[in-house]
């Protein structure tokens, strides 16, 4: 699972949310570091409802614009719970062999001499 | 919507025609939401980068296709088909823009000039890259005259390329003891004119009066249209725009189909018209194929040999249509709902 596909349902786990509310919700959840475009949210939005982890919630009109809410579907919250477990263990992983890293020079802590 | 969203949104609608229509009728309006809120909130108009990035995802999904092997089985073969008939179409097209060879009154009256003689044949031909071609015969009888060709050739507006006179004999009662050879007069020339290039020659018998032989005249021209530099670089445009445009109909069409709930008949029909298409297609590729491989500089530019003289004409006469007419009923059937329409909601 890609990045932005990751943010994009990680967005839609609390709450419905439209388009731009998941280019806000993507953002704020990267720290800036993800700003979605419109044709790549479309093109992801249209993609995962075709793989079922979501699906359109409701509709409405607000001064003329139609704002269609996804939601996340229960497959796809089972998606994001796998791949957020699958991240977690990732960085666990990370962080253990950081601890482990031997810097020239320094001993390393813990190590019996 | 407000009046300070007509601009913008004029705008952002154009940009969206680079999504195929289907999409558009299900996301158009949500995108266009999504954008003059990006607008209002701070994000201003979309930038160059921006707008190129909208019309790229735009075009990319009108080669999107359903996630089945079906749609994707289908997409790869009407590409290759179409592929073939947009090669065969670029290099029409390309000739349709080169110079076009003499008309067959305009070739016998050149035979006349050159010869003296009234009354050639003509025959139109193609060369081995599609090229126009007219091959011109004449047999009469005449004098043999070197210079009357010349001044022919010239005051028609060829510039001769070779001109050689030749001597020969005709022999006759060959085997006899009676055998003789009657000399012979030849002019073979080479010439050009504004792209199109002349070959031909002339035979003149000089006596052999007790035979009918004296002054028993033969011409022969051939005259075709020098490949100019477009012919094999819109043969592969053609050829590439045949492969994409296949795709993307694919594309169009499986969606399209998957809409309605009534996909047999659409189906039967799409794989009708790719079957019906398979040996028109194949027989374009072979003419493709004479076309890159031809080597320009060959004087003979008539097909030695090709797979597709094996297949009978008729195979392409009946496929053609067959495969036409199925895609109309793709078109007429995809799409359709086993019941009513639903009726649209007011916007």
């Amino acid at each position: 699972m890609q990045e932005p596909t990751f943010l994009i349902l990680t967005a839609l786990a609390e709450e419905p949310l439209h388009g731009y509310g998941v280019i806000r919700a993507v953002q704020d959840l990267s720290r800036g570091d993800v700003v979605l475009r419109p044709g790549t949210l479309y093109g992801a939005l249209d993609r995962l409802t075709e793989q079922g982890l979501i699906e359109a919630d409701r509709e409405e009109a607000v001064d003329g614009r139609l704002r269609r809410y996804y939601r996340l579907t229960d497959s796809g919250a089972t998606a994001l719970a796998t791949q957020a477990e699958r991240l977690r263990r990732h960085a666990d992983s990370a962080e253990a062999r950081l601890r482990g890293r031997v810097v020239p020079g320094v001993p390393r802590l813990g190590t019996a001499q | 919507m407000t009046a300070a969203d007509a601009g913008p949104e004029r705008h952002y609608r154009r940009l969206l025609r680079a999504y195929p229509r289907g999409y558009r009728r299900r996301h158009g309006p949500e995108i266009l939401a999504t954008l003059l809120d990006m607008a209002e909130a701070g994000h201003g108009r979309l930038t160059a980068g921006q707008t190129a990035h909208l019309i790229a995802c735009g075009i990319r999904q009108r080669f999107r296709l359903p996630r089945r092997v079906l749609p994707v089985v289908a997409a790869v073969l009407a590409a290759v088909l179409l592929g073939g008939f947009g090669g065969v179409t670029g290099n029409w097209l390309a000739w349709r823009a080169a110079p076009s060879v003499p008309s067959a009154a305009e070739s016998d009256a050149l035979t006349t000039a050159l010869t003296g003689v009234p009354g050639s044949n003509e025959y139109p031909w193609q060369t081995a890259m599609n090229g126009p071609g007219i091959n011109t015969v004449l047999h009469g009888t005449g004098t043999y005259d070197a210079e009357r060709v010349r001044d022919a050739l010239i005051a028609d507006g060829w510039r001769i390329t070779r001109f050689t006179e030749e001597t020969g004999g005709r022999i006759v009662d060959w085997g006899s003891p009676t055998e003789k050879v009657i000399p012979l007069l030849s002019v073979r020339f080479a010439a050009t004119k504004d792209g199109v290039s002349l070959t031909g020659d002339t035979d003149t018998v000089m006596g052999g009066k007790e035979y009918g032989l004296d002054g028993q005249t033969t011409a022969r021209l051939d005259i075709t249209t020098d490949a100019t530099a477009t012919i094999v670089p819109m043969t592969i445009a053609g050829a590439v725009i045949g492969l994409l445009s296949g795709w993307m109909l694919t594309a169009a069409l499986a969606y399209r189909i998957r809409s309605g709930t009534r996909r047999g008949r659409p189906t039967a029909a799409a794989v009708t018209a790719l079957t019906a298409a398979t040996v028109p297609s194949f027989v374009a590729y072979c003419e493709i194929y004479q076309v890159l491989v031809y080597d320009t500089s060959n004087p003979n530019q008539y097909i030695d040999y090709s797979l597709a003289d094996e297949i009978p004409a008729s195979l392409v006469l009946i496929g053609l249509p067959i495969a036409v007419l199925a895609l109309a009923a793709v078109f007429l059937t995809a799409g359709r709902r086993a019941g009513p329409d639903p009726v649209p909601a007011s916007p």
